[in-house]
């Protein structure tokens, strides 16, 4: 009768086309064609527009809700606050939240220059680039990989960042499109955040994220774990909302730093609803102080101080 | 050199047309009658009829990650289940899979290969569920496709799998309103419709406000929303409070005219089961957000799922 046998693997495989910057094992390939894709065209255009940023910083987590967007707004806040200059790169194209998060207008709008496009400075300093500032409110987007690749090259090569800090790019969930395409793109990673929440399911995603850094040659700053542990408001009982402690456990497996915690609150919830990131708005809580330590962390990764 | 600022009315992405409908990024807003052609070729043609003995097909989107896609597929999936239904759950998040964790099946079950295609793996609870996920296949592997190859995952999945005769199919499918969710909308014209997952900061809406008028666009039903993590019911005292302020769910159904499913607030014992593989609402179903589920179950089959 019928004879099953284990599948192996999907029969998706592509062969190669020499057309790197569409590749998805683009990171893998040994081909000296790929030396030749990395001097000329759109990533020559791209290193010479950011040639004045100093640090680049990419903020992963492989999975959703995480807090990616969360954590790029408030070390941008916190680093401006400091007196840096700083550009949030939001590479959210699908529902992108970053112009909400740090308190932009609704209709506030990217304008172009006559050297590009014009980064949308904030309250709190920082400067912003999103998709969220040309398309609207109930405008959705349904971009593949080329077309999601065309905006990262549009919003790397043909913004006006002048002098800047830092950029810090804010990377949706997954491990594939513009995850890849923004490590393949930005020229000179500084580091990595990576950011997850405590419990043991959300790992595997976290830990394929740190894969990939390593693949492309960015070193991992270290491991930020959200939603961690707090008090019972009633009866001051320890609470896990999610679980916990598998952020550290990650960082260990993994031998990155572990370098803060930031425990569930309402006050990180409703500073991201009214678009004043926390440290701004709430100095002195518990969740400004972690988060504190995780720019330290940067500020020492990048700057050596 | 004074600086002209001028608005940026759009990103230079656009593609033209090049008649592979399968593989169109603006197929639901075309206007050429040509592309329900599409649904008579090939792998779509053969996806229709894999899938023709399955009775109700819905997908649980959320646009925004991390808002509970995966544990309310799940846990919805297991009430189906318990309620004595026959079900399926596919795992259309290929980058971040978590079904089969979920499940206690991860590293476990493998999918095999059948004379009629791929078999799908089984709970382990004696539910009767089939679980289809990528996991299933690369269990450790960092899982990197762009478009194409996602849409091959799809097809593979949808028009390759023994499925047999089915209650519900249940498709997970990840954040985002691109490649996966479009890919999916697309591939089973049948649909039931979406669920449509969200937690309760105004921030989260933006996203799931987008997956909602996406469904809507590729003419699928908006089946209702569900407001997850909203608030936290303490394992100690047994009181309720709120870590983000909620509404935000309700507010959005209201906005959108469609139908509010209920809140759901966390409990450790949620956290405790899904850490463990096993659906909470199996382990605990006397568990005040086990009955929201149950219920949300029974609302779905009774009031809004056509009737067959």
């Amino acid at each position: 009768m019928s004879h099953e046998t284990e599948l192996k693997k999907l029969n998706i495989t592509e062969g190669c086309n020499r057309k790197c910057e569409d590749c998805e094992r683009y990171f893998e390939c040994t081909f000296p064609f790929r030396e030749v894709f990395l001097q000329k065209g759109i990533l020559r255009l791209i290193r010479e527009n950011l040639q004045n940023v100093k640090y680049k910083i990419v903020v992963l987590g492989g999975k959703g809700g995480v807090g990616k967007s969360m954590l790029a707004v408030n070390v941008a806040a916190a680093l401006a606050k400091k007196g840096k200059k700083v550009v949030v790169l939001d590479q959210v194209y699908d529902c992108p939240a970053v112009p909400m998060m740090l308190g932009v207008p609704e209709d506030a709008r990217l304008m172009i220059g006559e050297k590009g496009l014009i980064p949308h400075s904030t309250k709190w300093g920082v400067q912003v680039v999103s998709t969220g500032l040309v398309l609207g409110k109930d405008e959705v987007i349904i971009w593949f990989h080329e077309m999601k690749r065309n905006a990262t090259e549009e919003l790397l090569a043909a913004v006006d960042y002048g002098e800047m800090d830092y950029l810090i790019a804010d990377i949706p969930a997954g491990t594939s499109s513009e995850t890849v395409n923004i490590l393949k793109y930005l020229p000179d990673v500084t580091g990595a955040l990576l950011i997850t929440v405590p419990s043991g399911v959300s790992q595997n995603v976290a830990r394929k994220c740190i894969y990939i850094t390593r693949k492309a040659g960015v070193p991992v700053i270290g491991v930020v774990e959200n939603m961690s542990d707090t008090n019972c408001p009633f009866c001051q009982a320890p609470v896990s909302i999610i679980s916990s402690g598998a952020g550290e456990k990650l960082s260990a497996e993994e031998r990155v730093p572990f370098l803060a915690k930031i425990p569930i609150s309402i006050r990180v919830s409703t500073s991201l609803d009214d678009g004043e990131p926390f440290v701004v708005r709430y100095p002195e809580s518990e969740e400004a102080k972690s988060m504190l330590k995780v720019v330290e962390a940067v500020s020492k990764h990048c700057e050596g101080i | 050199m004074g600086q002209e600022a001028r608005e940026v009315l759009s990103i230079n992405v656009e593609l033209r047309c090049d008649r592979k409908c399968e593989n169109c990024e603006r197929f639901f807003d075309c206007q050429d009658e040509r592309k329900w052609r599409v649904y008579r070729r090939r792998r779509m043609a053969q996806a229709v009829k894999k899938m023709g003995k399955i009775k109700h097909k819905i997908t649980i989107s959320g646009g925004k990650g991390g808002v509970g896609k995966s544990t309310v597929s799940v846990v919805l999936a297991a009430a189906f289940a318990m309620m004595g239904r026959k079900v399926t759950v596919l795992d259309q998040d290929f980058d971040g899979s978590t079904i089969p964790r979920m499940f206690g099946i991860q590293g476990k079950a493998k999918l095999k290969y059948g004379p009629q295609g791929i078999i799908p793996a089984t709970d382990t609870l004696g539910l009767g569920m089939q679980i289809i996920s990528m996991s299933l296949v690369y269990p450790d592997d960092v899982v990197t496709m762009f478009h194409e190859m996602r849409r091959g995952t799809t097809e593979e999945f949808l028009a390759n799998v023994d499925y047999g005769e089915r209650d519900y199919l249940i498709v997970d499918l990840p954040p985002g309103t691109s490649s996966d969710a479009c890919n999916l909308l697309q591939y089973i014209p049948d649909l039931d419709g979406t669920v449509t997952v969200t937690v309760p900061p105004a921030v989260s809406q933006l996203a799931a406000r987008k997956a909602t008028l996406l469904s809507a666009k590729a003419g699928s039903k908006v089946l209702g929303i569900i407001e997850n993590m909203s608030g936290y019911i303490c394992g100690t005292c047994g009181k309720e409070f709120d870590f983000m302020k909620r509404g935000g769910g309700e507010a959005l159904a209201k906005e959108l005219g469609v139908p509010f499913l209920g809140r759901l607030p966390l409990h450790p014992e949620v956290a405790r089961a899904c850490d463990e593989g096993v659906p909470f609402v199996y382990k605990y179903p006397e568990n005040p957000v086990s009955k929201k589920i149950i219920e949300i179950a029974r609302k779905l089959e009774e009031e809004i799922l056509p009737r067959i």
